[in-house]
């Protein structure tokens, strides 16, 4: 019996130092060797709770979500008031964009008080954004201050402007995700969020400044390459479009989005008819917006039946977007449907508030439907900067 | 627990701003102040085909731009004769390829452009006996801002001198010289005199006008070691750029090379600061006074931080140095290797 106890004594001692040393390993970076030592924890001591931990993180950050999930339910199984346990799993359906999920895991680590409360409240509304709530969101980032690490606090204004941007408050959101950028220039997404969104405003020229900076720093980023392709389209005379199309091709060869930037170049070198076979490729391969741009060409070529039928196909696809309202707008003001315009209109004012080219139309429509007031007003307001 | 957070954001949408509209190119507008010497750089990540675009290319200038410039009211003085604009551009045109370099680039700068040069050759404009008169040593290049230049009889004469009124097939810009400036193919910028006013013979010692190499001795402190002139042979990348963060697993990397008067006849990438080098690909063939493209399709292992180096070779054997000659008290020259440090994610 005493030699059975010494030995158990010793078994635990040795588990003991094994579940330190993977644990060394990890926060040195030595994934490899935490592994093999987690897993002959792990084998030594099911219940080892640390060393599902560190096998649980491992594999998420080499996307291995089955084991990682694996892992991650047996830590809260084990030990369900650890907190620790929930959060990565809320992490791991963030990562996974499994939101619902990522939302209640999150919300258990709260009630179990994870300790790192801003870092979690930040990632919880982060899920709440993209399964898209984002009043839930700013009312969760509402209840704290940006956490004192600047990468987590980047993250803090970076989901503020997320949620800012759902409800078209650019300006707003715009002003956030500088924030965010001055905290960490690393992260591709904040660039890219901030070039879109001075692009859905009308600020082409300040969009283009930061796209060639972007570009500059995320060479081979496809959405950064792709905005740079954009921005450039919209700066009518940006000599960059050659270089953005090259860039995206270097970054995503054989995209669709790569058809689209071919389209836009041809667009801005006046040939029609390539640009058309362009964005028919994109549109038959799905790319987003494509048809708004087939609508586009040929509404400019007189052919207002096919750019009718281009537009609607792209209201199907995505109907909150506040340039192919101003497009369809704008077409059925051309052939005399005030109402139908009116609406369109409307709503891209709705999804473009700051936009002079929105009011403007809007300013043609009511002057057309004899309301002279309510003309003057957006007429007044497309001059507004 | 040491635990690294992971956070991604995708898009929701993007796109949504596409439409045609007319909008000024703010981007790249350079305010110019009314009484001060502008320099701005090229972003060489911006380079695509191998001329530079007029409104990208670099601008260097030593005193303010002058006032009121026309080609309608130009007068250039050769030799003590005045001939007007039209009269320069009615004499037969040639057109030259040329990297403007300015002598104060610093390694892997962006003070050094690409364009096709319009023009007509200086030596069509001097009178026919100037080369055989014995006291005639140099070319004086005056322009209207007060800046000068002399230059070599030898080099003022040489076909491929010219003076130009197009770049890349435009009018010069008023920055870049406007109505007619002076291009010496294959030397430093300096020497391509902008707003030129006045070609003129000068016999005897050239006048001291700056741009003189200094070295330091202990022996005589700092002394002059001849005018800067040739361009030296010398690389940079375009792409990536110093700082980048890179995504993939493989990236084509880009950059150009010139040497001057002379041709590249190589260029070479390095991953451990100059202890090994791998042949890059160079894209264009090689033409005098051109810098040419050149490609590098890299393999990266694994994430972590790089270094890149680049090296070019001309065809007369000469190499970049991997430092400056620490005896160099000027800061004119500098073609020593570029190293750049990148971020695989």
């Amino acid at each position: 019996m005493k030699s059975l106890l010494v030995s158990l004594a010793l078994l635990f001692q040795a588990g003991t130092s094994l579940l330190e040393r993977a644990d060394e390993a990890f926060r040195a970076g030595d994934l490899e060797r935490a592994a093999v030592l987690a897993r002959q924890v792990a084998a030594r001591d099911p219940g080892a709770v640390h060393g599902h931990m560190i096998l649980g993180v491992i594999a998420a950050q080499a996307n291995q979500w089955d084991v990682s999930n694996r892992h991650f339910l047996t830590v809260v199984r084990l030990d369900p008031a650890n907190p620790f346990g929930y959060f990565y799993l809320g992490q791991a359906k963030l990562y996974q964009q499994q939101w619902a999920q990522a939302i209640s895991y999150f919300t258990k680590a709260l009630e179990r008080k994870y300790p790192e409360r801003e870092r979690l409240m930040v990632e919880l509304a982060m899920a709440q954004n993209e399964s898209g709530k984002p009043q839930q969101a700013l009312d969760t980032l509402s209840k704290i201050s940006p956490p004192a690490d600047p990468r987590q606090a980047a993250q803090y204004f970076a989901v503020t402007a997320f949620a800012l941007g759902r409800f078209n408050r650019a300006g707003e959101a715009i002003e956030q995700i500088r924030r965010a950028r001055q905290l960490d220039d690393s992260n591709a997404h904040y660039w890219n969020f901030l070039i879109d969104s001075l692009i859905k405003i009308d600020e082409a020229p300040q969009a283009l400044a930061e796209a060639i900076v972007a570009q500059r720093r995320f060479p081979d980023h496809p959405d950064t390459q792709f905005l740079f392709a954009l921005a450039s389209h919209h700066v009518v005379e940006s000599p960059l479009s050659k270089l953005a199309l090259r860039n995206l091709r270097e970054a995503e060869p054989g995209s669709p989005r790569v058809e689209i930037a071919e389209g836009l170049l041809y667009r801005k070198q006046g040939k029609t008819e390539e640009a058309t076979a362009a964005f028919q490729r994109a549109a038959r391969r799905g790319a987003p917006d494509a048809h708004l741009l087939l609508g586009i060409v040929y509404k400019e070529n007189g052919d207002y039946e096919e750019a009718e039928r281009e537009y609607l196909a792209a209201e199907r696809q995505n109907p909150a977007s506040g340039q192919l309202m101003l497009e369809l707008g704008k077409l059925f003001l051309v052939r005399g449907d005030l109402e139908q315009a009116r609406q369109r209109l409307e709503k891209a004012a709705e999804y473009m508030p700051g936009a002079g080219t929105v009011q403007y139309q809007l300013g043609l429509v009511y002057r057309r439907l004899g309301q002279t007031e309510k003309a003057e007003e957006h007429f007044r307001k497309s001059k507004q900067p | 627990m040491a635990t690294r957070g992971y956070f991604k954001w995708r898009l929701s949408s993007y796109g949504e701003g596409l439409t045609r509209r007319v909008l000024l190119a703010s981007a790249f507008a350079r305010v110019l102040p009314a009484r001060k010497a502008e320099v701005s750089a090229f972003d060489l990540s911006l380079l695509d085909d191998a001329a530079v675009p007029n409104e990208l290319f670099f601008v260097r200038e030593h005193f303010p731009q002058p006032a009121d410039l026309s080609s309608a009211a130009w007068k250039l003085s050769v030799a003590g004769k005045q001939l007007s604009f039209d009269e320069v551009v009615a004499r037969p045109k040639r057109n030259i390829l040329f990297t403007l370099e300015c002598a104060e680039n610093p390694v892997g700068g962006g003070l050094v452009s690409h364009a096709e040069w319009t023009g007509v050759p200086l030596a069509s404009l001097l009178p026919s006996n100037l080369p055989a008169t014995p006291e005639a040593r140099f070319v004086t290049l005056s322009a209207a801002d007060g800046f000068s230049r002399t230059i070599p009889i030898e080099k003022a004469l040489h076909p491929d001198t010219l003076i130009v009124y197009a770049m890349n097939g435009e009018k010069l810009p008023l920055s870049h010289g406007f109505p007619l400036r002076a291009i010496v193919p294959g030397w430093y910028g300096m020497d391509s005199v902008k707003w030129l006013r006045g070609i003129d013979a000068v016999s005897g010692a050239a006048p001291a006008d700056g741009y003189i190499r200094k070295v330091k001795s202990l022996l005589s402190g700092v002394r002059d070691a001849g005018r800067v002139t040739g361009i030296q042979v010398k690389s940079v990348f375009t792409r990536p750029q110093d700082g980048a963060i890179l995504s993939s697993r493989r990236f084509v990397a880009r950059g150009v090379a010139w040497a001057g008067e002379n041709l590249v006849s190589k260029v070479e990438m390095s991953l451990d600061g100059g202890k090994s080098w791998m042949p890059a690909k160079i894209d264009d063939s090689p033409l005098p006074y051109s810098w040419a493209r050149w490609s590098f399709d890299w393999k990266i292992p694994r994430s972590g931080e790089y270094t890149l180096t680049v090296r070019a070779t001309d065809v007369k054997g000469r190499v970049q140095p991997g430092e400056r000659e620490p005896d160099r008290a000027d800061g004119y020259e500098s073609n020593s290797w570029q190293t750049i440090k990148v971020m695989a994610a």
